[in-house]
């Protein structure tokens, strides 16, 4: 196996504090968004987060960004500690660490040109002249499929999937060595999707670099990943290998996910049995202390609403939190 | 053979704006069977929204000008009826369920009197015996403890406990017909089979016919008996569910299903991509919409608009390409 990691995470905690009280403000509870969570993406890999809204994929993102400031656990890119840098410290990751956003449309400033948008973080790190910038625009234009013509051009003379394609140049510029990719299909037109999630993998094959992919739409995760972490309420329940993951899911939560997609072919379809959940979401300020899928899982036993489960490894390469895997 | 309770022909709907017209529905025929099933399916912009809310009298005029075609509701044309008695089809005979939960139920009322006052207005129904059906329906779409939850305000519902809440409110007032706009995009996986298995049991049991409006071939596919592609505001393709997936005869169909990575299929290096974007509906390629993005086109593409013709028995494609026979090619 490889040397280190690029990016690991040991058992990060992001805990949003709730308030109440009108004069005097108590902080009376948590969110726990991000609550224990560990993965490793290697260099060069691309690993996909998944989960419903709500089960704290992109506050993970965020902590890993330096956005959202971690209750606890250690993040470590590159072989350095970044959880609770700032300022200075903190701003020096984005060199390696780029990310992409779901809105091709909230995430590009309407004010800015196509030149000055894709040359931003050059000109955060005062990387080359202002004529290298340029080439270097022009440059990365063509690599995401763009006509190099549009560099004075604004965001809102672009469609969705040219937005998107603008956001990838910029998080391309400075070569960096991990992207994280929030939604980045999520928002298109489903003609558009693979158009990007092509781009994205081109790019990957030729700059070898790693993603960390996160969706809600486990198809795609699962096209695009070589593994894939399924979240729920604030964990990881299952990590696997993105083949076995869809031929053995191991975890109550990841077989409905996986049964709850529908495919587009009928006969498919007639054949499949799907597992309808039912009962409800813990609401996420409630603590829970055993298995936080027991509310709806169907196979649940007595120890499950007493003890939380572990994340265990049950075969190479595949971990699962549940007793019963 | 039966008559279809909502027959849509040659319905076109367009926008007068100040960069020009947009043609948002451009001739759209379809039939929907009593206790039928309809999917249509496009992407955003192909005009599937604008079709029904052009028969309802849903669409703000000005700028909108339905400029052409028919819609018949049991023999009656809907585009000729004065606005007040469209009213009184709309929410009675047909009833609509829209994508956000959150935005189309009044946040101030308790839905004890959101889903009673169109049964009293409609059926003339007293406040009791709209209340007896309310909680029949409640109980029937799977509200837990619905006498609790009657008088609750929609922000103390979960998403998909709002959506199940606008499925039981729809069919308050027994609907022939039940349009489900993109009911499920909203919502989380998971729940979004929920909502699929209550509508389509809702189907059963009551008998509307449904029609279900959404950008995903997934969920026409497990859900409607019968489809219609949209693209740029024309029917390009329409055919039995079975048929339609087995054998897509339009080359947009045909890309559009080749682009969407399955769950089930082996995992591909690239996925097929349809080249470019779809047309602005104000500067429409001449000819068929779809030509510029089309692995297929030929000459003929360019210069005429290929007619929706039955090929077969049930299955209509407006495409002047033989593409069973090109398909090779493409792949």
């Amino acid at each position: 196996m490889s040397v280190s990691p690029l990016l690991s995470l040991r058992d990060v905690k992001v805990h949003f504090p709730i308030r109440t009280g009108f004069i005097r403000r108590r902080i009376t509870g948590f969110i726990r968004a991000v609550n224990g969570v560990s993965f490793d993406i290697e260099k060069g890999e691309t690993l996909g987060l998944v989960g419903e809204s709500g089960c704290g994929k992109t506050t993970a993102a965020k902590a890993i960004l330096g956005l959202e400031k971690t209750a606890a656990g250690e993040i470590t890119f590159d072989g350095k500690n970044i959880a609770g840098l700032r300022g200075e410290n903190l701003r020096m990751i984005y060199k390696d660490l780029q990310v992409i956003y779901q809105d091709p449309y909230a995430s590009l400033n309407p004010r800015m040109t196509v030149l000055q948008i894709v040359t931003e973080p050059l000109a955060c790190f005062n990387v080359m002249n202002a004529r290298e910038r340029q080439a270097r625009a022009e440059e990365l234009l063509e690599t995401v499929g763009l006509d190099p013509r549009y560099i004075r051009r604004y965001p809102h003379e672009f469609s969705g999937g040219q937005r998107q394609r603008i956001g990838i140049a910029r998080a391309l510029a400075l070569n960096p060595s991990l992207i994280i990719c929030d939604e980045p299909v999520s928002a298109l037109d489903v003609s558009i999707r693979a158009q990007i999630i092509n781009l994205l993998e081109d790019l990957q094959n030729k700059y070898h670099f790693s993603y960390l992919f996160i969706a809600h739409d486990l198809s795609v995760v699962r096209h695009i990943s070589n593994r894939v972490a399924v979240m729920y309420l604030g964990k990881i329940v299952e990590i696997a290998d993105s083949k076995d993951i869809y031929a053995s899911p191991a975890h109550p939560y990841t077989k409905a996910l996986l049964s709850a997609i529908p495919i587009p072919d009928p006969e498919v379809e007639a054949k499949r049995r799907r597992i309808i959940l039912t009962g409800d979401v813990p609401g996420p300020d409630s603590e829970i202390p055993g298995c936080a899928f027991a509310s709806r899982c169907p196979v649940k036993i007595d120890r499950c609403e007493k003890e939380s489960p572990a994340l265990r490894e049950i075969a190479p390469g595949h971990s699962a939190s549940c007793f019963l895997a | 053979m039966a008559e279809p309770v909502l027959s849509v022909q040659n319905l076109v709907t367009r926008f007068h704006t100040a960069d020009g017209v947009v043609r948002a529905v451009d001739g759209v025929s379809f039939d929907l069977m009593p206790g039928g099933s309809l999917g249509i399916v496009g992407e955003s912009g192909c005009g599937k929204s604008v079709t029904h809310l052009s028969f309802l009298g849903l669409i703000p005029q000005p700028p909108g000008k339905i400029e052409g075609g028919k819609a018949l509701f049991k023999g009656k044309n809907l585009l000729a009826m004065k606005p007040g008695e469209l009213r009184k089809v709309r929410g009675n005979d047909i009833a609509v369920i829209f994508q956000d939960p959150m935005t189309s139920l009044n946040p101030v009322l308790k839905i004890s009197l959101q889903m009673t006052e169109g049964m009293m207005i409609h059926k003339g129904a007293s406040r009791a015996e709209a209340e007896a059906r309310a909680l029949e329906l409640l109980r029937a779409v799977g509200i837990p403890s619905p006498e609790k939850r009657f008088h609750d305000y929609p922000h103390q519902f979960s998403g998909g406990m709002r959506q199940r809440v606008m499925i039981a409110m729809a069919l308050m007032c027994e609907p022939a017909a039940l349009i489900a706009d993109e009911p499920t995009t909203a919502l989380d996986v998971t729940i979004q089979a929920q909502i699929l298995e209550l509508i389509q049991k809702m189907r059963k049991e009551t008998g509307v016919a449904v029609i279900l409006i959404t950008h995903d071939l997934g969920v026409v596919a497990s859900v409607c008996e019968d489809i219609l592609v949209m693209y740029a505001g024309r029917v390009v393709e329409s055919a039995a569910t079975g048929p339609l997936f087995a054998r897509p005869l339009h080359p947009y169909t045909f890309s559009l299903l080749r682009s969407i990575p399955r769950l089930d299929a082996e995992r591909k290096e690239r996925l097929f991509s349809i080249p470019g974007l779809p047309p602005d509906l104000i500067h429409n390629p001449p000819g068929c919409n779809f030509n510029p993005r089309c692995p297929f086109a030929v000459k003929r593409c360019f210069s005429e608009e290929p007619p929706l013709t039955e090929i077969e028995p049930g299955r209509k494609v407006a495409c002047w390409v033989d593409i069973e026979s090109k398909k090779e090619r493409a792949t």
